[in-house]
């Protein structure tokens, strides 16, 4: 029995675990911004959306943008603020990046005091006149529909096709479309 | 003899390193369903499934034919702790949820109310499940008895084999938002298919190696959505390969003196490998694309080592008392999407003791074990949701020897029973992290960043903790599975 009983001992002892956890869990991991010193560069929330119209942060009438473009300046002279560089919320419509690869980024309708964008999905319209809503627009990325026709979106003069300018304001607040320069 | 050592080892060390790798966590669970081997089939032979255990002990199994029926059930509960309050909730409105510098926040989550009046808490775990499998072995016997062949399969009915992908963090809640066992499930119905040779170079020393089947697969689906708000009607190819795959095991198997039995076995890593290749074009011309990996069944390095004492030698009875002790590679574990821990939560590898008894009398004889598998998984206070409990298993079978119609035959009867030891685990808080950035990835992650906002607006009720982590606040798990099946074996 004494077989036995060492071969209980055995498996007593042996019953473990080896390795396992390395490291503390709650170890602090600076973000790939942070410097030798370990500090972490805190965002700065005014790099959320610059408004196209101006520099402040604050919104600013659509009229602004009228008067401006009214008074004979393109929207390359007037470079507001970066021009081409502009940045949206959530996701660039001219541009159409921000969205995942099955989405298309469309002018948020619901969102006027900045420029927002929208990722919808992209459905052909069985109708004449093109559609959108808010899971869906049936133009093409870096066009949104305005009053059944799919219009170019821009904020200068080099988002638009050869002949093109991105001069009318008749667009999403925030957004100018293009149309012919003559 | 060495330089046959020397060659098995090497055939070995080739088949590891290739990438095919077999899956058979089933057979560990099982053990030896077709013979004395019980919990013990690495030590104690006596059936075709030395062929996977130890093909070494191939020499001992008798020569035939086997067939058999074994069913498992599996009661493994998981309880989530309640959320304490509203605040970890995901608000509503968040879809185009962004950092200020408009970068997406990532992996948009679900509004927590939303999340679970479709998809509720652990409403579709996998932990509560039967299946059953047929076996089908054979021994035999060339070169004057010195050479013996093994195969050894399980079946299941139904589907051939369950590979059931899910992940183990706040993920998880675009699928079933519940967790899952670990190393059970569709484990339970890996393909398990061995086969091995033995050569008894003596009366006390024999070497074997054996192999295990599987699966390496590839699919490739390239689809065109032609409208991507109607996914009903989507366009797609699919190109798959299916390739067999072989996973290498080696044993040894020395009697020292007449009761004495000493064993050792080795079992490379396996798994079942599956490339998920896809792309979707777009009728704008737009074509993206993407691929991943999914393991299935995973099983790591393993050596065991045994010995056998018989107490009792006479010509009508024979008491043997049996140990064995498997080490498990599990630090090396990755999970069904390829993911392996993190290192402060890194799995431990383990010792799995086995102790038990045999007796033979006449024509009878019976078996019983008992053993403690310790669980690899630590406790899971951070992100990760690897649910798993140390297992206390005990083991017992019965096997006749008869003669009709002037042929010999073996019939019995095996049972295992396994409780999982209740276990609890509770997360740990996650630090606040004013700046937006994940500062503590290991811990439970802050799926609503303070500082993100939908259309420049901060969004109300993302300060602090939001996780839809279905594991979060803690969970425990606990239960048992059941094993059992008959055999009978025509001998030769």
């Amino acid at each position: 029995m004494s077989v036995l009983r060492d071969l209980f001992l055995f498996a007593g002892l042996s019953a473990c675990q080896f390795g396992g956890p390395s490291g503390d869990p709650s170890h602090y991991v600076p973000s790939p911004e942070a410097g030798d010193d370990g500090s972490v560069e805190v965002p700065s929330d005014d790099v959320t959306v610059v408004p196209i119209e101006g520099s402040s942060s604050a919104p600013v009438p659509d009229s602004s943008v009228d008067d401006g473009l009214e008074s004979g300046s393109t929207a390359d002279d007037a470079d507001i603020d970066g021009g081409c560089n502009q940045t949206v919320a959530v996701c660039d419509p001219v541009h159409d990046t921000g969205c995942n690869p099955l989405q298309q980024c469309d002018v948020n309708p619901t969102q006027t005091t900045t420029p927002t964008g929208l990722c919808v999905f992209n459905g052909p319209s069985e109708a004449a006149v093109c559609t959108s809503s808010i899971v869906n627009e049936s133009c093409a990325p870096g066009m949104t529909c305005i009053s059944g026709a799919c219009r170019s979106l821009c904020f200068c003069d080099s988002d638009c096709h050869q002949g093109d300018c991105c001069t009318d304001t008749s667009g999403p607040a925030g957004f100018l479309l293009c149309q012919s320069c003559e | 003899m060495r330089r046959s050592a020397v060659t098995l080892w090497a055939l070995c060390v080739v088949a590891a390193g290739s990438r095919n790798a077999a899956a058979s966590p089933l057979f560990d669970l099982t053990g030896g369903a077709d013979g004395p081997g019980g919990m013990q089939p690495g030590t104690i032979g006596g059936g075709a499934s030395a062929a996977y255990f130890n093909p070494a002990l191939l020499v001992d199994a008798p020569a035939g034919l086997g067939v058999g029926f074994l069913t498992i059930a599996e009661e493994i509960g998981i309880s989530l702790d309640g959320r304490p309050n509203t605040s970890a909730a995901v608000p509503g409105g968040i879809s185009n949820a962004a950092y200020p510098n408009g970068s997406p926040i990532g992996n948009i989550p679900i509004p927590t109310a939303q999340l679970q009046a479709t998809h509720p808490r652990q409403g579709d775990g996998s932990g509560h499940q039967a299946f059953a499998y047929e076996y089908i072995g054979f021994v035999a016997r060339l070169f004057d008895e010195r050479l013996s062949l093994g195969f050894y399969g399980m079946i299941p009915d139904g589907n051939f084999a369950n590979l059931t992908a899910f992940y183990d963090d706040e993920r998880e809640q675009y699928f079933t938002n519940s967790l899952h066992p670990e190393l059970y499930a569709d484990r339970l119905t890996a393909i398990s298919i061995a086969g091995g040779a033995s050569w008894k170079f003596s009366e006390a020393l024999s070497v074997g190696l054996g192999a295990s089947l599987s699966l390496r697969a590839g699919v490739g689906a390239p689809t065109f959505v032609s409208n991507a708000g109607d996914l009903a009607h989507l366009l797609i190819d699919t190109n798959a390969n299916v390739n067999v795959s072989l996973s290498p095991n080696i044993g040894v198997s020395f009697r020292p003196t007449p009761r004495w039995h000493f064993t050792g076995t080795v079992h490379a890593p396996e798994k079942v490998d599956l490339d998920v290749n896809f792309t979707f074009l777009l009728p704008s011309g737009l074509q993206q694309g993407s691929s991943f990996p999914l393991v299935y069944d995973y099983m790591p390095w393993q050596i065991g080592a045994g010995a056998a004492y018989d107490i009792v030698q006479s010509t009508s009875d024979t008491l043997t008392v049996a140990g064995s002790a498997v080490y498990g590679k599990w630090s090396d574990y990755v999970d069904r999407h390829g993911d392996a821990p993190v290192s402060a939560y890194g799995w431990y590898d383990t010792l799995t003791p086995t102790v038990g008894l045999r007796y033979d009398h006449e024509a009878t004889g019976c078996s019983l074990d008992a053993q403690y598998k310790p669980t690899p998984v630590p406790p899971q206070t951070g992100r990760t949701n690897y649910v798993d409990n140390n297992r206390i298993g005990f083991g017992g079978g019965v096997d006749y020897r008869f003669s009709m119609f002037h042929t010999s035959m073996r019939v019995g009867v095996q049972a295992q029973a396994y409780w999982l030891v209740p276990r609890h685990q509770t997360k740990l808080p996650t630090p606040a992290e004013p700046d937006g950035v994940d500062h503590y990835p290991a811990l439970v992650v802050d799926e609503v960043p303070d500082t993100a906002q939908v259309g420049g607006m901060p969004i109300a009720g993302s300060q602090g903790l939001q996780t839809n982590n279905p594991g979060w606040p803690g969970f425990g798990s606990s239960g048992y599975v059941l094993t059992g099946g008959l055999y009978l074996t025509v001998l030769q």
